[in-house]
């Protein structure tokens, strides 16, 4: 109880901060025209978000490479889900339910859960270190996943192990020990410090980028199959069976970060300052990162590896939307989704019927227009002072 | 207890190291997945999109399109009235198919020296004498040398030949991206054949250190005819030239003549890996799905090997799948199969996925013959028993 009203006490002075001239660094602190926001524009922030990756899955679900028409996409997804109660007649082929049910719509769910996972646990992983390079990568995630992919892909494993999914596993569990690695690493006399953690996971990346180069040359028989899974993507990995894997930990990693908004507020404003107020700053830790990394690593487990979502997507949330870490969060999560689901249908439909890799749309588009979101912040800000 | 507390955190980066031995160990004693069994066509396909400069894949001389052009009209005028004649006279008619090839290419009598040639990179190579001792960088031209009969001239193979038995004692010079350069200096061989696979820095090194080096990239199955007939010149053996060359397209011819009595040509989809990259119009794989009879389901597309989307592989219907793999691992007819959404397919409702060897369908040397036989086989096994 006492820790809650410290909490309020904080945010009350954090709150009268605001007036103050902004800090010449653009990320650390305000930038945004509202530091913390009230209650009620937060809702109707995360419902609008919400609102809107909804529209941008119906928008998406009925363009492709097969061209399908709008009212049987409609019909398909309703006997699917509500037409279970209440079907329609299905005037469509068995090609069409297939494409549509079993290719399209599970692989847009799957980036929609992919890009929140990434942008969320990029977000976490930001305000935890307070460090605005801080994403999913920079802590080994990718590095760790890809030796762990790579290796299922080069071992001569039975046939029974590739069966149950040897390469997602790989790459799941690579990526969490890459990160317990680096946490270990970065433990000095039981605390966590900041620089040294993205300094371990700086070098626990090349070293497994370095484990990944090796494998791939010594193994240059299966170059064509590791290049594919390095390029990342859903063309291969949209499936109702996927979503099913990574949702859980989506799920625990949206509520985790539901429920620490307010207290990763209180840490910005230094750790010690923090734990001065009564916040266990370790074992919010602990529990951050578990969750951000869950996150991350289930994403790239099913997609392969996609930069460039985990940093930017939480940058241009809090440009747009502030530095509130109690809508900052789920916004992140949210955006993220409507991000990939954007990108990989350019992906899927620019060339068609090939692909196109979606990391490349990722940072193709997301770059710019970073940098124009940026651009315009900082004139904005210039102008006021 | 200090002690015990750094083993407990350089434990992981051990763990990692064991399986970076283990994957080695993988390497040099696995039996399932052999090291040398290198794919020029899958690793061409990384390279064209890594730093896709430095690989020419649709390079002709003149003197090979022009042989390709009369072996092909050579070929398709008897292979028609082929159909309707009886057996005996069936091969009666491709003797002297392979015989006509030969001669209406020109002349084939013993070779001039100084000899001037253009090879598959358009590049013009001199000769004052037949080649003594030679270097082969590709396992296709390995193949080619001993089908000429110039085994016993080879001093230096790369890693990956490993046909026939004889090349196990051949000096190896190093793979395809990591070609070591002092060792072919000190075979001081008066002829190095590369591919196209070989990086063009690899030939420009070779080039400044006065070796005499051919490119042998045949974009087609005429262009293995049009290469063993260059070097048949090159190497003053030109009856065992023909003698390749009427083996190669007599088993083509062969071929030609059983699926003439097929109706349909089948549908076919080329898998190179779970992501779906496939091959495409101008790879030398379309030109063998073509000649084995089949239907290639990619008709239009950008590059020779596009990354197909799926749902455009469910839509156009494949009668057969074929698997460019037969090593297992990540990708089996078996999981193809199972995937979701895939039941439709014709091809896998059938269960007519084939996984066909590596060895022969990537390969542009004289075992590609045997290769299109193989594709031929899974396509109409009805005519192949």
């Amino acid at each position: 109880m006492k820790q809650v009203q410290d909490l309020n006490k904080l945010e009350q002075m954090v709150g009268t901060r605001e007036k103050e001239p902004s800090s010449p660094n653009p990320f650390v602190r305000s930038q945004s025209l509202v530091f913390f926001s009230t209650r009620k524009r937060r809702l109707t922030l995360i419902s609008f978000s919400l609102l809107a990756l909804v529209f941008t899955l119906i928008i998406c679900v009925t363009f492709g490479s097969v061209a399908v028409p709008f009212a049987t996409t409609f019909k398909v997804i309703w006997n699917h889900t509500i037409g279970l109660l209440w079907p329609l007649a299905p005037d469509y082929t068995k090609g069409m339910d297939t494409i549509i049910w079993q290719i399209r719509l599970p692989r847009l769910v799957l980036a929609a859960c992919v890009g929140a996972g990434l942008a969320g646990s990029g977000a976490i992983y930001q305000g935890l270190f307070r460090n605005p390079l801080a994403d999913p990568y920079l802590v080994g995630v990718a590095q760790g996943a890809a030796v762990g992919a790579v290796a299922a892909i080069v071992l001569p494993l039975p046939a029974f192990i590739y069966a149950a999914g040897a390469v997602q596993w790989g790459a799941f569990l690579g990526a969490i020990a890459a990160v317990a690695i680096v946490y270990n690493l970065a433990r000095v006399s039981g605390e966590i410090g900041n620089t040294t953690l993205l300094l371990a996971g700086v070098a626990i990346g090349s070293l497994g980028a370095a484990v990944t180069t090796l494998l791939t040359y010594l193994h240059n028989e299966k170059l064509a199959t590791i290049y594919g899974w390095l390029l990342g993507g859903f063309n291969a990995s949209g499936s109702w069976d996927n979503v099913s894997m990574m949702f859980p930990y989506l799920a625990i990693g949206a509520v985790i970060s539901l429920l620490a908004g307010r207290r990763l507020n209180v840490l910005q404003m230094g750790e010690e300052q923090a734990m001065q107020l009564g916040l266990n700053v370790s074992l919010l830790k602990l529990i951050l990162v578990i969750a951000a990394t869950l996150m991350a690593a289930a994403a790239v487990s099913v997609s392969g590896i996609i930069g460039f979502v985990g940093l930017v997507v939480p940058h241009l949330v809090r440009m747009l939307t502030g530095q509130d870490y109690r809508q900052l969060l789920p916004l992140s999560l949210v955006w993220g989704g409507i991000f990939m689901v954007l990108t990989d249908s350019i992906a899927r439909t620019v060339l068609s019927p090939a692909e196109l890799p979606v990391s490349i749309i990722t940072a193709f588009f997301g770059g710019p227009f970073f940098i124009y979101i940026l651009r315009r912040r900082r004139k904005f800000q210039g102008r006021q002072a | 207890m200090l002690m015990r507390k750094r083993l407990f955190q350089i434990w992981p980066l051990m763990a990692l190291l064991v399986m970076l031995l283990l994957a080695a160990c993988g390497d040099a004693t696995a039996t399932t997945a052999p090291a040398a069994v290198a794919t020029t066509a899958r690793a061409t396909t990384a390279a064209a999109t890594t730093n896709a400069p430095t690989t020419t894949t649709v390079a002709t001389t003149t003197a090979a399109t022009t042989a390709a052009a009369t072996t092909a009209s050579a070929t398709t005028a008897p292979a028609t009235t082929m159909a309707t004649t009886t057996a005996p006279a069936t091969t009666a008619a491709i003797a002297t198919t392979a015989a006509s090839a030969t001669t209406a290419a020109g002349k084939s009598g013993p070779t001039n020296y100084p000899l001037s040639i253009s090879d598959d990179a358009k590049r013009s190579v001199k000769f004052d004498k037949a080649p003594s001792k030679i270097v082969s960088l590709a396992p296709s031209n390995t193949e080619l040398l001993y089908a000429l009969g110039l085994g016993d001239k080879i001093v230096g193979v790369d890693e990956y030949s490993n046909y026939p038995d004889d090349t196990k004692q051949k000096e190896k010079v190093g793979g395809f991206s990591n070609t070591n350069i002092e060792k072919v200096v000190a075979l001081n061989p008066d002829l190095v054949l590369a591919a196209g696979i070989t990086s063009k820095q690899l030939l420009t090194s070779l080039e400044t250190r006065n070796l005499t080096v051919v490119v042998l990239d045949p974009p087609t199955l005429a262009g293995v005819a049009a290469n063993m007939k260059l070097l048949g010149q090159i190497a003053n053996v030109p009856d065992k030239a023909e003698a390749a060359i009427s083996a190669f397209q007599g088993k083509l011819d062969s071929i030609a003549v059983k699926i003439k009595e097929a109706k349909a040509k089948p549908r076919v989809f080329y898998e190179l890996d779970p992501t779906l990259f496939t091959v495409g119009p101008g790879s030398f794989i379309d030109d063998m799905i073509q000649k084995a009879g089949g239907q290639n389901i990619v008709t239009d597309a950008s590059n020779p090997y596009p990354q197909l989307n799926q749902e455009a592989v469910v839509s156009k219907d494949p009668e057969v799948i074929l698997l460019g793999d037969d090593s297992g691992g990540v990708d089996s007819p078996e999981k193809i199969l199972s995937r979701p959404g895939w039941e439709n397919i014709s091809a896998v409702k059938n269960k007519r996925i084939t996984a066909v060897n590596a060895d022969l369908v990537n390969r542009p040397g004289p075992r590609a013959a045997l290769g299109v036989e193989a594709i031929a086989k899974a396509l109409y096994p009805d005519l192949f028993k």
